[in-house]
C-alpha cells in the first residue's frame, strides 16, 4: 500500500476532473430538457417525436461519440469538452423523457386552479407545474448522475483524463492498488452523489410525506382523515421510473 | 340591489366538434346576490361560469362585469379581481394551507408579511384553527381543504366570488356545515356570488336566485327558489325539480302552529304533563329569528298514549311508546325521536318533524333545544292549507 500516499495529488486531480466531467452534463442536460420536455407535455404531436428522437440519441456509441465530437467542434481530441458535451447528449436521451413524463404527471385540475386564480402561464410554470414536477424529474436526474459517472471513465482509452485513466494507467504498468483506487472511488462517488441527490428529493417534496405531522395536532374535527385529499400518487413512484430508465439505457 | 354585477348578452358556447354548451344566454347576475345555476350535466352551468372568468371563452355574445366587457381585461388581471372555488379544492399541494390562502395577494404584489397576516385572519374567518396554517393539503380533511379553498377565494377580498360544485366532494353532514357557513360569510361579507350546483336542494338552501339550466345550454328558468319550487316554467324544470317539489316549497311557508301539551318523563323517573306555550313564528315568510313565545294557558296533554323522554335540561331524548314502556329489567327503553322543529322553523320542518317522529308527533324545542311542547299533524294540515289560501 504504498502507492496511493506517493500519488495522492494525482488521485484528487483526477477525481475533481471526473467529478467535473459528470455534473456539468447533468447541469446543462437538465437546462436543455426541460423546456423541451415542456413543449413535450403539453402536445400530443410533439410528445412521441421528442421522446423517441431522445430515445436514439442514446443508441450511439459513446467512444464515436468522443472521437467524432473534436472533428465537429474543432477540440483537440484530449479535451474533456468533448466528454462533457458528448455526455451532455445522453442526459438529454435521458432526461427529455423523464421530464416529459414529470410534466404529464402533474395534476391537471391544480394547473387549471392556478389559472384561474389569476396565474400567468410563465408564473404558472415556475410556481406550480415546476415543482411538482420535481419528484418524477428527479429519477432521471440520479440515474443520468450515475450513468454519467461511469461514462466518465471511457475517455481514459483515449486519453482524457478523468478516474478512468486509474484503470488504464494501472493496467499498463500492471498497479493493481491503482486500479483498485480508481474503482473504489468512483463507487464512492456514484453513491456518493446518488444519495446526496435523494436527500435533495426529500427536501423538495416534503409536501408528498403528510403522514409526519398528523399524529401531533389536537386541534383536528373527528371526521379528519389522513388519507383524503389530493394525493400525489397519481405520478409515477419516483424509484420505480428510475429503475425503468435504468433498465432501458446503456449507450457505453 | 338594482345593479348588475354580472351580465351575459347573448351568449353562446359551441365547441369545435359541433355540441353547443350554452345556447344564446341572457342573464344578469344582481349585486349581492347569490345565484345559484343549476341543471344537470352537460347543460353548461359550468361552462357558463368559466365564461365569467375567461377560463371558457365565447363563441359570441359578451359578458359584462360591473358594466365592463371581461374580454377588455387581460385575463390574469380578470381572475384576480374574484375570487374562484372548485370542486376537488385545488389547492397547491407543495404550498402550506397559509402560502395557499395568500396566493392572490402574493400575485397582485402584496408583500408576504401582509398576506401571511391577513391568511392567518381569514384561517379564522372560515373555522380553522390557526395551527393548521403550516400544513399542507394533503394533511387536511376534505371539509378542510373546501374551507381553505374558500379563504383562498375570499384573500383578497374581491367582491365577486365564483363557485363551481364547491361542496360536492364532501361528505352530506360536512356540506351541510359548510353550506350554512356559506349563507354566513354572504351576510357578513356582502359579495355576489355565483354558485353552480347539480344539487336543487342545495341550489334551493343557497340561492336568492336559482338559474336552472336545460341539456343543451338553454336557460328554463331564472327566479327565484320559492317561484321555481311552486311555478316551473315548463316540463323540463318540473322534471328535474323532482316530484316532491310540493313538499320542498313548504320551506318558504312559516306560520303559527298551536302547541299542544305532552306526557314527559324525566332523568329522575317522573311523569308530568307539559304545559302548552304557543310559539310565535310571524306568519308567512316571517323572520327566521327568535321569536318570544307568549303564553295561551296549558291545553290537554295530547292523549295518545305516547311519553316523552326527557333529560336533565328539559331537551327530547326519545319516545316511549304506550305499552312498551316498563319492561321487567325497570329500564326504560325509549325510541329515538325524528327531527326536531324549531321556532320559526318552515312548514315543511314541522312536517318533516311529525313525519320522522315514532309517535306521529312533531316535537317542537325552543332556540336552546329545551322542549316546548308538541304539533299535532292536523295542526300542521291546517296550517298549510291556511297558507296556500293566503298566497291564492
Amino acid at each position: 500500500m504504498t502507492w496511493l500516499p506517493e500519488n495522492l495529488d494525482l488521485v484528487l486531480r483526477l477525481t475533481g476532473t471526473h467529478l467535473m466531467q459528470s455534473v456539468v452534463p447533468v447541469v446543462l442536460g437538465l437546462l436543455i430538457s426541460v423546456p423541451l420536455a415542456r413543449l413535450a407535455a403539453g402536445s400530443r404531436l410533439i410528445r412521441p417525436l421528442m421522446v423517441n428522437g431522445a430515445a436514439l440519441l442514446y443508441t450511439i456509441p459513446s467512444l464515436t461519440l468522443f472521437v467524432l465530437l473534436p472533428v465537429v467542434l474543432g477540440t483537440r481530441i484530449t479535451s474533456i469538452i468533448n466528454v462533457i458535451v458528448a455526455l451532455t447528449i445522453y442526459v438529454i436521451a435521458i432526461l427529455v423523457r423523464s421530464c416529459t413524463d414529470a410534466f404529464a404527471a402533474v395534476d391537471r385540475s391544480v394547473l387549471q386552479a392556478a389559472t384561474a386564480v389569476g396565474y400567468t402561464k410563465w408564473q404558472r410554470f415556475w410556481a406550480v407545474e415546476l415543482p411538482l414536477a420535481v419528484p418524477v424529474m428527479l429519477a432521471g436526474v440520479r440515474t443520468a448522475l450515475v450513468a454519467n459517472i461511469s461514462m466518465v471513465s471511457v475517455g481514459a482509452v483515449i486519453g482524457i483524463q478523468s478516474l478512468g485513466t486509474l484503470f488504464t494507467d494501472g493496467l499498463r504498468r500492471s498497479i493493481a492498488e491503482e486500479i483498485l483506487v480508481g474503482v473504489v472511488l468512483t463507487v464512492i462517488l456514484a453513491v456518493g452523489l446518488d444519495q446526496l441527490l435523494r436527500l435533495l428529493g426529500l427536501y423538495l417534496t416534503r409536501w408528498q410525506r403528510p403522514g409526519r405531522l398528523t399524529a401531533d395536532s389536537s386541534h383536528d374535527d373527528a371526521r379528519r382523515t389522513s388519507s383524503s385529499g389530493p394525493q400525489p400518487s397519481t405520478a409515477p413512484d419516483p424509484d420505480e421510473s428510475a429503475r425503468r430508465i435504468a433498465a432501458t439505457g446503456g449507450g457505453a | 340591489m338594482g345593479k348588475n354585477a354580472i351580465s351575459f348578452r347573448d351568449v353562446r358556447k359551441v365547441y369545435p366538434d359541433g355540441t353547443t354548451a350554452v345556447d344564446d344566454l341572457n342573464l344578469d347576475v344582481p349585486v349581492g346576490s347569490l345565484t345559484v345555476f343549476v341543471g344537470p350535466s352537460g347543460c353548461g352551468k359550468t361552462t357558463s361560469l368559466r365564461m365569467i372568468n375567461r377560463m371558457v371563452e365565447p363563441t359570441s355574445g359578451q359578458i359584462q362585469v360591473n358594466g365592463q366587457d371581461v374580454t377588455s381585461v387581460p385575463e390574469a388581471a380578470l381572475r384576480r379581481s374574484m375570487g374562484y372555488v372548485m370542486q376537488a379544492s385545488g389547492l397547491m399541494p407543495h404550498r402550506t394551507v397559509l402560502e395557499n390562502i395568500s396566493t392572490v395577494p402574493r400575485l397582485l404584489g402584496e408583500s408576504k408579511r401582509d398576506s401571511k397576516r391577513r391568511a392567518e385572519e381569514l384561517l379564522e374567518t372560515i373555522g380553522l384553527d390557526r395551527s393548521l396554517g403550516s400544513r399542507y393539503p394533503a394533511q387536511l380533511s376534505g371539509g378542510q381543504q373546501q374551507r381553505v379553498g374558500v379563504a383562498r377565494a375570499l384573500a383578497a377580498d374581491p367582491p365577486i366570488l365564483l363557485m363551481d360544485e364547491p361542496f360536492s366532494a364532501v361528505d352530506p353532514v360536512v356540506r351541510a356545515d359548510l353550506q350554512n357557513e356559506l349563507l354566513d360569510l354572504k351576510q357578513r361579507l356582502n359579495k355576489t356570488i355565483v354558485f353552480v350546483t347539480h344539487d336543487m336542494d342545495e341550489a334551493v338552501l343557497l340561492g336568492d336566485r336559482v338559474a336552472v339550466f336545460a341539456t343543451g345550454g338553454r336557460l328554463a328558468q331564472y327566479a327565484t327558489p320559492e317561484e321555481v319550487l311552486r311555478e316551473p316554467a315548463d316540463q323540463f324544470v318540473s322534471d328535474f325539480v323532482g316530484r316532491d317539489r310540493g313538499f320542498r316549497a313548504l320551506s318558504f311557508d312559516s306560520r303559527d302552529i298551536p302547541l299542544s301539551g305532552v306526557l314527559t318523563l324525566d332523568p329522575q323517573g317522573r311523569v308530568a304533563e307539559l304545559g302548552t306555550p304557543t310559539m310565535g313564528s310571524g306568519g308567512s315568510g316571517g323572520s327566521r329569528g327568535s321569536t318570544a313565545a307568549h303564553q295561551t294557558g296549558p291545553s290537554a296533554a295530547v292523549a295518545n298514549g305516547w311519553t316523552l323522554e326527557v333529560d336533565a335540561a328539559g331537551a327530547p331524548v326519545g319516545w316511549i311508546p304506550p305499552s312498551g314502556g316498563e319492561p321487567a329489567g325497570g329500564q326504560v327503553t325509549h325510541r329515538v325521536g325524528g327531527s326536531l322543529y324549531r321556532p320559526g322553523g318552515s312548514l315543511r320542518q314541522a312536517l318533516d318533524a311529525a313525519l320522522s317522529s315514532p309517535s306521529g308527533l312533531a316535537v317542537a324545542v325552543d332556540e336552546r333545544g329545551r322542549l316546548r311542547g308538541v304539533l299535532r299533524p292536523q295542526e300542521i294540515m291546517t296550517a298549510i292549507e291556511a297558507a296556500r289560501e293566503s298566497r291564492s
